[in-house]
């Protein structure tokens, strides 16, 4: 698993968006007592559930995979037949290489 | 060269050849001796695939010295590995000492019968001994049981051009079109075993699949030419009616036009003088050039 | 309806046990397999079928790039009456047995309420074996609780232990093979009989018509062409 910043902000992103959950809920439990109107959440939590939510979503498309060209055909088009070719497992040594390249 | 490069580079470099499958093996030795042999503690974990990556570039090069310490350096960490083993057997076969190998190959067969990589090398030792019909053989019977393993299919589909068997090897290469259809180079290389096999019906396939491939890469010269000799070929040809002679003159004509604009491009970008090249090439296409009759 | 009072004491020991125990055992499923894998031993039987099982899916989907005589080649391979690969092979049926922690689950038959108001369709999703007709949807029982959870904490294990995790039980859930390597989960036949009826009905219909015209720009051109003919010009 190895610990990177990246999972750090997630963790907390998402530790903090649970929090703003929960403050949200706890609002709306407080006016139903004090039997107020629900006019709308108080700013600060409003502004952590937003900050939250941008530090999750940065944090994950950090940790998850590179990201890829869509088309598939540009990423193929760099690749030439030498290396395309390439049957690594079928290798045989019988080529000129022994000579060529061994100096001693 | 390689000594003013630091370890970290060369790590890269290394890691970069070895995932992109480059057999640049004189570079891979180099790289080790120079560099890398040094600091090999700094490697971590990634150390012995580096090991087993320099062997084998190490046999490749006909350098027994550097390929036994690698080896050695592997038996060490991993005594009881199949993969060591078949390094051994590598190293065997780099020495033509086809009969050693084969005996350990055909042991770790023995313990683990679903191997497939053994079961490759022993086609390779065939192909070695320059025993092609027989690794063409093994081989079908290797696909039969493995139907998915495309470097099976590759392989085969050479060995068969080696036999110029061309049906077969356009079989072969149908499986490695379908297995990855945005490759331009697969659909060129279908498109010249159809060529090279002939015949009006095979020339109008390589035709379309060199369209193809230059669909997929417009950038592709050799799709280009081809595309103007097929087209060519089949406008010339005695046996279709009017219309596709003209179709036909068309494309080969629309080639001509891009090649000659790609060479105009690179002398443009490169500042280098084709206009030689270029007209020796305009001589040619004139030559087989089918001018419209009637 | 009347708020139904519950004993808090059920949120705490049933609900909260069950995110947990579903989140450890997924995890610990992932590194059992990882350490478990190096034992298997897969037959070559195995190997081969799943492979054979591949090909035949590829030629589905990317048959029509080749030419139609050797699609219908292919296609007679695998699905000819008499000589064909699907028709001949005959395999064994073996039992699956699932592996889960569904009736450990189930020991608790209880029912906690869910913090938001949910309509009236969620009422047979949330509440399997809980037959009240005038229970308020948005309570859930532990079943279902515990389901919700499995496919929920899926995204939560790729987050967590990085793409191509084994704690994904809905992939062993499901009758498809996941990879050469791994072999097929013991129902061949019936996954011969369905892949001979997907490739029954396929037909090809081949992707290379009018590609000459296509790249001279003579059609009316995809967006997608639009794109290489720009290059090109």
């Amino acid at each position: 698993m190895g610990f990177s910043t990246d999972k750090l902000c997630v963790f907390i992103g998402l530790l903090s968006l649970v929090h703003a959950a929960y403050s949200a809920a706890q609002h709306r439990a407080y006016l139903r007592l004090t039997k107020q109107e629900f006019t709308s959440l108080p700013a600060d939590v409003l502004l952590q559930c937003v900050l939250s939510i941008v530090l999750a979503c940065y944090g994950i498309v950090r940790v998850v995979g590179e990201f890829r060209a869509i088309k598939a055909s540009l990423e193929l088009e760099k690749r030439t037949w030498d290396t395309l070719g390439n049957r690594p497992s079928f290798y045989t040594f019988s080529h000129r290489g022994r000579f060529l390249f061994h100096s001693g | 060269m390689a000594s003013s490069m630091n370890w970290e580079a060369a790590r890269d470099r290394l890691r970069k050849l070895r995932e992109e499958q480059h057999r640049c093996s004189d570079e891979v030795v180099s790289l080790w001796e120079d560099v890398l042999c040094a600091n090999s503690y700094r490697l971590g974990d990634e150390l012995w695939m580096v090991h087993e990556q320099v062997c084998i570039a190490a046999l490749d090069c006909g350098n027994k010295d550097v390929a036994m310490m690698n080896l050695h350096a592997l038996q060490e960490q991993f005594p009881n590995s199949m993969r060591v083993r078949r390094l051994r057997g590598l190293f065997f076969e780099s020495q033509e000492n086809y009969d050693k190998a084969l005996k350990i190959y055909d042991a770790i067969l023995d313990i683990d019968e679903t191997n497939t990589l053994i079961r490759k090398r022993k086609i390779a030792i065939l192909k070695a001994k320059d025993d092609i019909r027989g690794a063409i053989k093994e081989l079908n019977v290797y696909v039969e049981r493995f139907m998915s393993d495309y470097e099976a299919w590759m392989e085969l589909c050479d060995l068969y051009l080696q036999e110029q068997d061309y049906t077969k090897a356009a079989f072969c290469l149908e499986e490695l079109i379908m297995s990855n259809p945005h490759s331009h180079l697969y659909h060129e290389k279908y498109a010249e075993i159809k060529y090279t096999q002939g015949g009006i019906e095979n020339m109008c396939t390589a035709r379309r699949y060199f369209a193809q491939s230059l669909k997929l890469n417009p950038n592709n010269m050799r799709a280009l030419y081809g595309l103007f000799l097929s087209a060519s070929n089949v406008a010339s040809s005695k046996s279709k009616d009017a219309k596709t002679k003209k179709d036909n003159i068309k494309y080969a004509a629309w080639a001509a036009e891009q090649i000659t604009k790609q060479y105009k491009e690179v002398a443009r970008k490169k500042e280098v003088d084709t206009s030689s090249q270029l007209t020796s090439i305009l001589h040619m296409m004139d030559e087989i050039q089918i001018t419209q009759t009637s | 309806m009347a708020e139904l009072l519950l004993d808090s004491n059920i949120r705490i020991w049933v609900f909260l046990p069950i995110v947990i125990i579903t989140f450890l055992v997924g995890i610990i499923r992932h590194y059992a397999t990882i350490l478990l894998t190096s034992d298997k031993k897969v037959e070559v039987q195995q190997m081969s079928d799943s492979q054979a099982l591949i090909r035949s899916k590829i030629l589905r989907e990317n048959g029509r790039f080749i030419p139609k005589e050797s699609f219908l080649m292919r296609k007679d391979f695998f699905n000819n009456e008499h000589t064909g690969f699907f028709n001949t092979q005959k395999r064994d049926p073996v039992m699956k047995n699932p592996m889960t922690v569904y009736d450990l689950v189930c020991f608790y038959s209880s029912i906690a309420k869910v913090p938001f108001p949910l309509t009236l369709r969620f009422k047979p999703m949330l509440q399997r074996g809980v037959e009240l007709m005038s229970l308020d949807a948005s309570w859930v029982s532990s079943a279902s609780w515990y389901f919700l959870n499995v496919f929920g904490l899926r995204s939560m294990y790729s987050l967590i232990l990085g793409q191509d995790n084994a704690a994904d039980q809905t992939r062993m859930m499901q009758d498809q093979m996941t990879g050469m390597a791994s072999g097929m989960p013991q129902d061949t036949g019936k996954a011969f009989r369905a892949e001979w009826e997907a490739l029954e009905i396929c037909e090809h219909q081949w992707a290379l018509e009018g590609v000459e015209d296509e790249i001279m720009g003579m059609a009316v051109t995809p967006p997608e062409t639009i794109y290489i003919k720009s290059k090109m010009t």
